[in-house]
């Protein structure tokens, strides 16, 4: 395991030239230092971050896929490492595994997404858009996508160690130049991913990684720097967490300056993720879908919290599910046990507290769930609402799943819209939508306007018949935005 | 060439000695007895850098001298003064020895309107010539920093630069490793006096070139000009690092602006690196900044000083690894002013004993204009030690910091002006 009480900046594991401070599992006794770094940290890694762009700059698109090649080969991590992520996230090891080897896939999956994606010609990533394709006029043209000036801020989050070989291989692809705060709740796993891929050949200082303590106000100055010196921003999280980067105060907590309309901003600030079941689908099957879907680990902004369920066949489905929750909470107990399925909870009390509001007052009908916490963990919980507006509708409590009935698809549409209105940016981020039609293309032949209905939908993914945590690094996710976030294009017309 | 600390401590040695002859010139055949007028002094004396390293006690009898003399002026040509009930029972031939500073008023810049204590400031604010003397007839007024409020102007005359600048040049710069030759390049605001003095010290010393940072210039151009100029030795400020350190007093560009954008060229650690020696102020040297500058091999030293008075103390590059005086513990200047840590006790104020911190007071002994006789001036202090590996013979202060809280000597109990 690196060292954690290090930056990773120009390439190597650095101590802070500013003292550390102690970040503790909320779950375990497990402890570690973290640096604290200054103005001076900052200082030295956006420093190397400039130097670094000359050489990112003269790789090429076949060199930047080897070095994505070789970190999934090199990509390794041990027991120490898995363990240290489920103490700090909750997750229970068995799912930090699969979240980990997803990322390993992900790494080796992105250079030939990206050829198929945006293309691969003249040495960059460029696409041949036209070919003779008039026959007024013979015209012929490519579409490039050059790298973004500037250097790259990612605040990340600690919710899900796939993310990170996410991000960071979008920006090596990219020819991208990032400092990246990771979490103190996590911080590690952005210290190997950078570290890997810089092993692998990307320039030392492309990739550096920086912590220091966010509840400590003198290290405000440090977020204030990296987002002033920084022409793009990715910001994982919200629009709170967006307005306490991008807002800065003076010592006095005065408001100076917004950088919301200086560089660019990237906020992934979706989630609540919804599905639609059907009438007419196969209920058991439905049933281990959602539930894979909702309560494998359900911090992730894929992870379905609401479904729509049309027609009668709520109570078969809430049967159906009920069966595999009980499987699932007789596995309860160490996030560091193979065999444990529920993580832990870091706000538990809070959630059970929540909760047992909305049934006390009626917003809400218990299914499945004991309102009480074990340790920082509860049983899942299984509720039913009748209204668009309830809190659960909003909020994301982890380990539960909402179920709202509706009487037909069409119905269930509006209802994801109306609810999606309501989130931050107005949309949902994934709908899983359950049919007995096996493809898409079945479901049109049999329900074309309720088709163009789905496909107007106020989400950013829609996944058919499938689990809405079931990725496809292949599809638009949230890297289609990154792409063109991180890239700048250019039209080529010629003859 | 930058020449290393092992050459410029023999020059130093060399220049001790020779100062040492001259100061004895200048000051056995005077009479200490009255008070001595330090303005008709030859200006030498004030770069002379055997002042540090004296006879304490000899140097207590001719400062407490010259401040006799600047004390019954001060009270006879300037407002603040004259107005002041406080000072109509001040006597300057009671002046016996610089401890007898003690007895003064403390000048107060921001009073206490509830419990009755006046403070210059709204003064100064209709009437900025009731801090210059009225036997001055040309003056530039230099602003303090107006952190609090308006501005509060200290009256400058060129012959006061000069002796500014030669205390600087020599008895700050010198132990600070620069030397004539290498380049010099000054980010401090060229219109505030720390800026000016600045330049006008490296001149004195022989600098090759003194690149001035024009308000104008951005971090790029400043950071082409380090190398366009070889400049071996930058002079900048450094704000505390919890503030923007985009720092106001240096006109935008500060010490980690100028790493951030190229730290190969700072310390001895990389292959061409050029900037080797750094003379850093404002407040105190952070510590990470004092970690960065080991790690690099870079030189680091800092001065105290402010537009009332410059310098009050400083720290040093030469002299033994061993010495007190590195960063921010920084010998105190004796002439042309002088720095008092005390802390008050039942209206009286007792000077700070080594480990205890105390309200710092400014007194300018040497000045044609704005004279200040323990002037509050808003910072605190430590002293750290009253001997020194390096044998200067003046107390070393450190941790300095502000606190501009006048209630603090308010409460004190102390009598004020």
């Amino acid at each position: 395991m690196l060292a954690l009480n290090s930056n990773f900046i120009n390439g190597e594991l650095k101590k802070s030239f500013s003292g550390a401070f102690t970040v503790k599992s909320p779950f375990t006794p497990y402890s570690f230092e973290l640096p604290n770094s200054s103005s001076v940290d900052m200082s030295f890694a956006l420093s190397c971050a400039t130097k670094a762009r000359e050489r990112v700059a003269s790789l090429s698109f076949d060199e930047r896929c080897a070095i994505l090649t070789k970190a999934a080969e090199l990509y390794a991590v041990d027991d120490d490492e898995m363990h240290h992520i489920a103490q700090m996230t909750g997750m229970p090891i068995k799912y930090v595994r699969e979240r980990v080897n997803f990322g390993k896939s992900i790494l080796s999956s992105l250079p030939a997404m990206l050829r198929l994606r945006y293309g691969h010609k003249f040495d960059t990533i460029t696409r041949e858009l036209l070919r003779n394709g008039s026959d007024v006029l013979r015209v012929t043209g490519y579409e490039t996508h050059r790298a973004a000036d500037g250097i790259i801020a990612a605040f990340v989050p600690p919710n899900d160690p796939a993310e990170i070989p996410f991000l960071f291989g979008h920006i090596v692809m990219y020819g991208g130049v990032a400092i990246i705060k990771p979490s103190a709740t996590e911080p590690y796993f952005s210290m190997k991913i950078a570290k890997l891929l810089t092993d692998a050949g990307y320039p030392a200082g492309a990739l550096s990684v920086i912590h220091w303590d966010t509840s400590d106000a003198t290290r405000n100055s440090v977020r204030a720097e990296l987002v002033k010196c920084s022409s793009h921003r990715i910001i994982m999280g919200g629009k709170k967490t967006a307005d306490m980067l991008l807002k800065v105060t003076d010592d006095d907590g005065n408001f100076v300056e917004e950088h919301y309309s200086t560089g660019r901003n990237c906020i992934f600030s979706s989630g609540n993720s919804k599905a639609i079941v059907a009438e007419g689908c196969d209920v058991e099957l439905v049933a281990e879908l959602l539930v894979k879907g909702a309560y494998e680990w359900t911090r992730d902004c894929v992870t379905t919290k609401t479904v729509f369920v049309v027609g009668e066949q709520k109570h078969r489905l809430i049967h159906a599910v009920k069966k595999l929750l009980e499987e699932k909470s007789s596995r309860m107990g160490s996030i560091l046990d193979e065999h444990t399925e529920i993580g832990s909870v870091e706000d538990a009390q809070r959630v059970v507290q929540t909760i047992t509001g909305l049934i006390d007052f009626k917003y809400a009908t218990l299914h499945f769930g004991t309102l009480e916490c074990r340790g920082n963990s509860y049983t899942p919980f299984l509720l039913e609402t009748s209204q668009l507006h309830s809190p659960l509708l909003q909020q994301e409590l982890p380990y539960t799943l909402t179920i709202v009935p509706v009487a037909t698809f069409d119905d269930a549409i509006a209802a994801v819209n109306s609810s999606s209105q309501l989130l931050d940016d107005g949309m949902s981020m994934a709908v899983s939508v359950f049919s007995p039609h096996l493809t898409l293309d079945d479901f049109y032949r049999a329900m074309p306007e309720s088709t163009k209905k789905l496909l107007t939908m106020k989400c950013h993914m829609l996944m058919y018949n499938k689990p809405s945590t079931m990725l496809n690094v292949y599809l638009r996710h949230q890297d289609m935005l990154l792409t063109e976030f991180l890239t700048h294009p250019l039209s080529i017309n010629h003859d | 060439m930058l020449k290393e600390v092992d050459e410029l401590q023999q020059e130093f040695d060399l220049r001790l000695r020779r100062d040492k002859d001259s100061f004895h010139t200048v000051f056995d055949s005077l009479d200490l007895s009255n008070g001595m007028n330090p303005l008709a002094l030859p200006l030498d004396i004030w770069g002379n850098v055997y002042w540090e390293f004296m006879d304490a006690a000899l140097r207590d009898r001719i400062l407490s001298s010259m401040l006799r003399y600047s004390l019954a002026r001060g009270i006879k040509t300037m407002p603040v003064y004259q107005r002041s009930e406080a000072y109509a029972s001040v006597k300057p031939s009671d002046i016996q020895s610089l401890s007898d500073l003690n007895k003064l008023p403390v000048l107060l810049k921001d009073g206490d309107v509830s419990q009755g204590v006046d403070g210059f400031r709204k003064h100064a604010q209709l009437d900025p010539h009731m801090l210059r003397p009225v036997d001055v007839t040309s003056s530039v007024p230099y602003d303090s920093g107006g952190a609090k409020g308006m501005p509060t102007p200290t009256h400058i005359t060129p012959l006061d630069m000069e002796i500014e600048g030669r205390a600087l040049a020599y008895r700050c710069f010198l132990p600070g490793g620069l030397h004539s030759g290498v380049s010099l390049y000054n980010f401090y605001n060229p219109t505030h006096k720390g800026g000016r003095l600045i330049e006008e010290a490296a001149q004195l010393i022989g600098k090759n070139h003194i690149v001035m940072k024009r308000p104008e210039d951005d971090l790029a151009i400043c950071m082409a000009k380090i190398k366009v100029y070889d400049t071996r030795i930058v002079a900048a400020v450094q704000p505390p690092l919890t503030s923007d350190s985009n720092g106001k007093k240096g006109g935008g560009v500060s010490f980690l602006n100028l790493f951030g954008a190229d730290h190969t060229v700072f310390g001895r650690k990389h292959n061409g690196s050029i900037v080797h020696r750094a003379f850093i102020t404002g407040f105190q040297l952070p510590e990470p900044v004092i970690t960065l500058s080991q790690e690099i091999g870079m030189d680091l030293f800092t001065t105290w000083g402010a537009s009332e008075a410059l310098p009050g103390a400083t720290s040093t590059v030469l002299g033994p690894k061993t010495r007190t005086c590195q960063y921010n513990n920084q010998h105190l200047i004796m002439g042309p002013h002088l720095l008092s840590v005390v802390t008050i006790k039942d209206g009286v104020l007792v000077p700070a004993k080594v480990g205890e911190t105390g309200i710092v007071l400014v007194t300018t002994i040497a000045r044609q204009g704005t004279l200040f006789f323990n002037y509050a001036i808003g910072d605190k202090a430590t002293v750290i030690a009253t001997a020194c590996d390096c044998g200067r013979t003046t107390p070393i202060i450190g941790n300095i910091h502000r606190v501009d809280n006048p209630s603090e000597i308010i409460e004190g109990g102390c009598r004020f002006c």
